[in-house]
């Protein structure tokens, strides 16, 4: 392994960090194509065809994938922002979809979402202090004073003035804003944060900052983060475990060194194979795996395995038998019929 | 909530209507309607005093006198007063376009509001509900109210204000289903927000804008279908001072007194561009994208 690029976080694999937080098992959705006169439901589109996830407190797990595949919408399944198909999402325990109104509200304090989008994510006609004081009046129902302490404390904590709060979005950066952003999704002290894309529209001399706050709130509050990514580097640097999907699916999932180190889907191969290496030499000599083709229309996936049409692996027995996720390591598992351990993928 | 200091120098919190108002204050054509505006609304309140006369009280031995400084719009058939006339008929048009309109807006925000927030099946019951409102002329069932109701004008702000409401109603539900997909709403939600606020609190304010300038537009458009209905006699009765009514009564004189006709047209004419004029102005003012 090249030095410098892969800084794998902790020590071990997830599996030392704390129990499960959140348990998905066999996430689907399915968006219906409405077409016709009458709007009749003309197909579906998988977005997220059977996807098994476990977040324990405290530790990073990162969604990778090309955009497409589903990772954001598997996100906003976990938060039950979305109604998932069918599977269930367990957090702490709790079976997400069978609580009330009432109590989804309350465990809604748990978990907590940041946005792609530092220039959607916040409402333009709300201060900055009107916005993250907001959650405390609906929950806690605080008074005016006692919003505004905990609002400059929530600005402090992001590293922002606390006099910003009398001010609106427009008057601040991209960078200012996603601050902001995750100081909302602080605000009701949440166990569970999912980060969707949280650096990829800032510059790149931005996100250095905001992947580090993230990494301190994540070491001084012992947050579990869904990290939902399409920025390789940005994943090593911040996770434990990793899955990796394609098309709707998980095809490779495990502790972070490992999946880095010898990833061994050939679509995951891929992926690593596009990261650049900061040294000119590595990557002028390193064999790159250009993956040709766009990925399938999720409203028509391929028989079989759904990598199948644009992997140079694939024989007849990919287009008959769908691989199971199987285990190969500690934690580390594959779907793939012709999994083969690449070590060092990128020298 | 307030919080005492700010860092004060570079950046003072700067309002977003006073950068509207910046905008609309450029607008030289939106600014002379507004001055008009209130001009008449100035001229409707003080109307007992800036007049000589009441506006239903006949001068003995005037009858259609020619504009004069004695009767700066002349006087009618009956020997009323017509700039008295026309002042407080500044008094019904304004009332009735405010009362319908604020009737229109209350039930389009509604309407528009839930069937762009809740989608499907509620809002193809709203959409049905609104073509068949389409369907229906507002001046027939104008008639219909004021045979059943009699003529007046609380009949005419009724039909006004339930006609009024689709066009808003469309414009409301648009906003509220392009802006229910913001991130900034599907946080709302991931606070275990309730419906009512977010659609009241999180997009309501930001479906705000098109819905003053087609209200303000409306206002004009309200004041000229009052004057139609008043025309065709369906309105407020004689001898109430309605714009409308006075060129209906007007038009038979037309060649030996022309003022009797012109003089109140003239009024609602000015009046309803005065207000698409501001609605004008307001539309380019409030835009998001220059803000």
């Amino acid at each position: 392994m090249s030095d410098g690029l892969i800084e794998v976080r902790g020590s071990g694999p997830g599996a030392e960090l704390g129990p499960p937080l959140l348990v998905a098992t066999d996430l689907v959705k399915d968006f219906p194509l409405r077409g016709g006169v009458f709007g009749r439901t003309t197909g579906r589109i998988s977005a997220v065809a059977g996807v098994s996830l476990t977040v324990r407190r405290g530790e990073t797990l990162s969604l990778v994938g090309e955009s497409g595949c589903g990772k954001s919408t598997t996100g906003r399944l976990l938060l039950n922002l979305i109604r998932p198909t069918a599977g269930t999402v367990r957090f702490d325990g709790l079976d997400l979809a069978t609580l009330s109104g009432k109590e989804l509200t309350h465990a809604r304090r748990r978990f907590q979402i940041v946005f792609q989008d530092p220039y959607a994510t916040l409402n333009p006609r709300m201060t900055i202090g009107a916005t993250l004081g907001e959650p405390l009046r609906v929950h806690f129902g605080w008074k005016a004073a006692r919003r505004a302490e905990r609002v400059r404390q929530l600005l402090d904590t992001v590293g922002l003035a606390p006099q910003y709060a009398n001010r609106f979005p427009h008057e601040f950066s991209g960078g200012q804003r996603q601050r902001v952003g995750i100081a909302r999704a602080l605000a009701l002290e949440p166990e569970l944060i999912v980060l969707d894309e949280p650096v990829s529209a800032l510059d790149v001399s931005i996100q250095a900052g905001i992947i580090n706050l993230l990494q301190r709130l994540q070491d001084e509050l012992g947050l579990a983060y869904v990290l939902i990514a399409h920025d390789l580097s940005v994943v090593q640097h911040l996770s434990h475990r990793v899955a990796v999907m394609y098309l709707g699916k998980v095809v490779e999932t495990g502790p972070a060194e490992a999946l880095f180190s010898s990833p061994a889907h050939p679509y995951t191969q891929a992926l690593l194979s596009a990261v650049p290496v900061p040294d000119p030499e590595i990557q002028r000599d390193r064999r790159r795996l250009v993956l040709s083709g766009e990925p399938p229309s999720p409203a028509d996936p391929p028989s079989g395995c759904r990598f199948r049409t644009r992997c140079w692996k694939a024989e007849a027995r990919c287009t008959e038998l769908e691989p199971e996720l199987v285990e190969r390591g500690i934690g580390h598992r594959v779907a793939c019929h012709f999994p083969h351990v690449v070590v060092d993928p990128l020298g | 909530m307030s919080w005492p200091e700010d860092l004060g120098s570079v950046h003072a919190v700067r309002p977003l209507w006073a950068s509207a108002w910046r905008r609309f204050r450029r607008n030289k054509m939106a600014m002379a309607g507004l001055a008009f505006l209130v001009a008449l609304v100035v001229a409707a309140v003080l109307a007992p005093w800036i007049t000589r006369y009441g506006p239903t009280e006949g001068i003995e031995g005037a009858y259609r006198q020619p504009p004069s400084w004695a009767h700066p719009f002349g006087t009618d058939k009956i020997g009323r007063d017509v700039f008295s006339r026309v002042v407080y008929g500044a008094r019904v048009s304004l009332r009735i376009g405010f009362a319908s309109t604020v009737i229109s807006v209350v039930i389009g925000l509604l309407f528009g509001a839930v069937a762009g927030f809740f989608g499907g099946l509620v809002d193809t019951l709203i959409m049905r509900l609104t073509d068949v409102f389409l369907a229906i002329p507002y001046i027939v069932l104008a008639i219909a109210i004021a045979a059943v109701a009699g003529r007046s004008e609380h009949s005419i702000i009724v039909v006004l204000g339930l006609t009024g409401w689709l066009g808003l109603a469309r414009i409301v539900r648009a906003s509220f289903l392009s802006l229910k997909q913001l991130e900034y709403v599907e946080a709302a939600r991931a606070m275990g927000y309730s419906r009512a606020r977010i659609m009241f609190r999180h997009i309501l304010p930001n479906a705000g804008q098109p819905v003053i300038v087609y209200s303000t537009v409306l206002i004009g458009g309200v004041i000229l279908s009052e004057a139609a209905l008043s025309y065709l006699g369906v309105g407020p009765q004689a001898p109430t001072p309605a714009w409308g009514l006075m060129v209906s009564e007007g038009k038979g004189d037309l060649a030996r007194s022309a003022h009797l006709l012109l003089l109140p047209g003239g009024a609602i004419c000015l009046t309803v561009l005065a207000f698409m004029l501001v609605g004008d102005g307001l539309r380019d003012a409030l835009d998001p994208k220059l803000i």
